[in-house]
């Protein structure tokens, strides 16, 4: 029996372990942000609405609570 | 009663699985001379099992055709004022419903190798049966013990509760039932595998027999995938066509898998060469195809496609996958050494490059395996991120241009031993060709680089594809040589979709008013009313939208924003103008606000879409080249039967002949 032939059936092992201990994990599909306590980096970008303003670090300092959504360029679901 | 035969069929056939299981392995250990009485039923025990799974299959569709509320899967996903088409492809629009269509193909499959395939050695036969048997119980035993279809409830629902909107649609009549087939026909490929590798006969007469079964699996999949990629294009009403989802990575894998293992399959048939790598790739094609069912029902992955997510399930599967796999695996890695490796063959041979692209596929396997189980990875240890198209696109094409690359030109060459100088003006032309498709375009516009490969290796490969066929009577080139032709010109045709689609895309989001107007690309295009229309089991705003090409007469375009209420949800309906050079993708969203004189305005998403209709006909162009393959394969192989029959009962006419002469004589 040589080795090599060994490669195979240990990787369906690792995958089928980590698959294992995932299951017993609780899923929890909240995911953290990563922006929390950082400060707001310099932007100013063009409108992607025709008639609309655009949005820049302007319009976030000072005064209360304000919200912004930042997406992935490459998210596909997020730009529909 | 409806729900009882089912049941009762589904146990039934569970029972001749283990029949079928226990019979080839008991034919498989005995010796020639004495068979086991047991031995010969596991032919019957399979084609039998195939007729009762079928039943159990046709029953649930009954049940879903009447929406019999008394049924605990109906009354879940059904809902009484359904169109009755929907209705009836609901049934595999769940769980439970989709995994008693995927045993019962099985069954079926199973039942015709049992019924019709009489070339293998009858120990190899039986050992494939035992194991085809094996397969069949594990599923049948996730059916009945934990997701029984035909669970009844306590007292009958008054309504269903629906099916997802998006299911609703004649996409989930074609995509899931060809996937699934394709599925199986992998699972019969692993069986005939596993059953060469058991009794030692890995030969290329196996390999003649698998190779249909690899070739119906890959049409199958290519023509599912192909579907569910313009299914998921046209109604998520995001403009995109392939979006590394998970699930979708799931269904590409075993895709990928198994056009490794046909062409080395192929190999094998012809050459005698690569004998365990091909049992190596039928395991691993399998194998992919059960991982993707545990990602996708499991729920350990976030994806789109979760809708029928149960840890319960996944720990189930992960027990099949567990015992199917890491048992094939461990004879694999018992048995592998005792096959020898077959003929030799330089690097510059036909072989060669086969086995050079069967690595490329390979390693594009694990890019896309590894990419789809990173998030689960660096999860363990608490870590999240996604893994999106910046990882898969570049690093895939690392493998994927070398591939297209040595593609266009492996078809060209000899088996065994061949002289690249041989070809010398076939490989100017492709390179030729190749560099001056990308220099124009690089000059034309300002492209990215992987588009602009796309493109060049494009026209390369549609060249290249037919070049295999110069210098030869047209009319006398074998049907499986054209199937060959026309499959690697189909990947030519998808590839420049998906180039032209990257690189030409315009698009376009506005907020308009009625009579307001924008453009995109070569497209003016004006929103000229926004009403509400109602449909069987759902409300909508639909928009009329006047497009127009370069000043050209106007087209009426209805995207529609929809609301259905069972179960309660909002699906984008876009609408679609299809060109032969492209197609128009017309999507409405919610309202922007008001426009300075107080009327409404909507946002209006515009795509120009450049040739991107060629993505799916080279899909189609692929699976239309394997059925020619199959047909080819199976013509020949049946003419040279019948060839040898006849040559062996001349030469028993002859004998008998010259005895009688014999007797005479005396």
């Amino acid at each position: 029996m040589r080795l090599v032939y060994l490669i195979p059936l240990g990787l369906c092992f690792f995958i089928l372990g980590l698959g294992g201990y995932m299951l017993t994990q609780s899923k929890d599909s909240t995911i953290p942000s990563a922006m929390i306590s950082k400060p707001l980096p310099e932007f100013d970008l063009s409108p992607a609405i025709e008639g609309v303003e655009g949005a820049s670090r302007a319009n976030f300092i000072g005064g209360g609570p304000r919200l912004l959504n930042i997406w992935a360029s490459w998210c596909v679901p997020c730009i529909a | 009663m409806i729900a009882e035969i089912g049941l009762a069929a589904l146990w039934l056939a569970a029972a001749l699985a283990v029949l079928q299981l226990a019979s080839g392995a008991l034919a498989m250990r005995a010796r020639d001379e004495e068979a086991p009485l047991l031995a010969m039923y596991a032919r019957p025990a399979a084609i039998v099992q195939a007729l009762l799974a079928t039943l159990a299959f046709i029953m649930l569709l009954w049940a879903f055709a009447i929406t019999d509320l008394s049924i605990k899967l109906v009354a879940t996903n059904s809902h009484s004022l359904k169109p009755l088409l929907y209705k009836i492809t609901g049934t595999w629009g769940n769980h439970e419903g989709s995994m008693l269509l995927w045993v019962a193909v099985l069954a079926l499959s199973g039942g015709l190798l049992a019924a019709a395939e009489r070339r293998l050695p009858e120990k190899t036969m039986h050992a494939t049966l035992a194991v085809q048997g094996l397969v069949a119980l594990g599923f049948y035993a996730f059916l009945l013990l934990s997701s029984n279809p035909f669970e009844r409830l306590p007292t009958p629902a008054a309504e269903g509760v629906g099916l997802n909107p998006l299911l609703q649609d004649i996409g989930l009549a074609l995509h899931p039932p060809t996937l699934y087939v394709g599925y199986v026909g992998l699972s019969v490929a692993f069986s005939l595998a596993m059953g060469a590798l058991i009794t030692r006969q890995v030969t290329p007469e196996f390999a003649r027999v698998m190779r249909p079964w690899v070739l119906g699996a890959w049409v199958f999949l290519t023509v599912g995938i192909t579907a569910g990629s313009y299914w998921a294009y046209y109604e998520l009403g995001w403009g995109g066509w392939w979006f590394w989802d998970p699930v979708e990575n799931a269904s590409l894998m075993p895709w990928l898998a198994a056009t490794a293992l046909l062409h080395s399959v192929s190999v094998l048939a012809a050459r005698d060469a690569l004998r365990t790598w091909t049992i190596m790739l039928g395991v691993l094609a399998f194998s992919m195809s059960m991982l993707g069912t545990f990602l996708v029902r499991s729920g350990v992955l976030t994806s789109v496609h979760a809708f029928a997510v149960d840890p319960e399930r996944g720990t189930f599967i992960l027990i099949l996958l567990a015992i199917y796999i890491g048992g094939a695996l461990t004879i694999f890695a018992l048995r592998a050494s005792s096959v020898a490796e077959g003929k030799r063959f330089s690097a510059t041979s036909r072989e060669g490059a086969l086995v050079f692209n069967n690595v490329m596929l390979t390693a594009i396997l694990a890019i896309v395996l590894l990419g789809t189980l990173y998030p689960l990875l660096t999860e363990a240890f608490d870590v999240r991120v996604s893994v999106g198209p910046p990882y898969f696109n570049p690093v895939g094409a690392m493998f994927a241009v070398p591939m297209f690359v040595v593609m266009a030109v492996g078809p060209l060459l000899r088996w065994k031993n061949d002289k690249p100088g041989r070809i010398k003006l076939e490989l100017l032309i492709v390179g030729v060709i190749l560099v001056a498709v990308a220099a124009i375009v690089a000059i034309v516009g300002d492209y990215a680089l992987l588009p602009v490969l796309g493109l060049a290796l494009a026209a390369a490969l549609a060249v290249a594809a037919f070049l295999p066929l110069r210098g030869r009577k047209i009319l006398r080139v074998p049907v499986a040589t054209w199937g060959m032709v026309l499959a690697h010109f189909g990947v030519a045709i998808a590839l420049f979709g998906m180039a032209s689609e990257s690189a030409f895309t315009q698009e376009k989001l506005a907020a308009l008013a009625p009579g307001d107007s924008t453009t995109a690309g070569e497209w003016s295009v004006m929103l000229d009313s926004v009403d509400p229309v109602a449909g069987p089991n759902w409300t909508a705003l639909e928009a009329r939208v006047l497009a127009s090409r370069d000043g050209g007469e106007s087209v009426i375009l209805t995207p529609q924003a929809r609301n259905f209420w069972a179960p309660s949800q909002a699906t984008s309906e876009s609408a679609l103008l299809t060109q032969w050079d492209g197609q128009l993708y017309a999507v409405i969203g919610t309202t922007a606000g008001e426009a300075p004189d107080g009327t409404q305005r909507w946002q209006l998403r515009i795509w120009w879409k450049p040739f991107v209709t060629f993505i799916w006909y080279g899909g189609l162009l692929i699976g239309f080249g394997g059925v020619l393959a199959i047909v080819g394969r199976l013509g020949s192989d049946l003419r040279r039967r019948s060839a040898v029959r006849r040559v062996a009962e001349r030469r028993a006419d002859m004998a008998q002949i010259a005895e009688a002469r014999t007797a005479k004589v005396v």
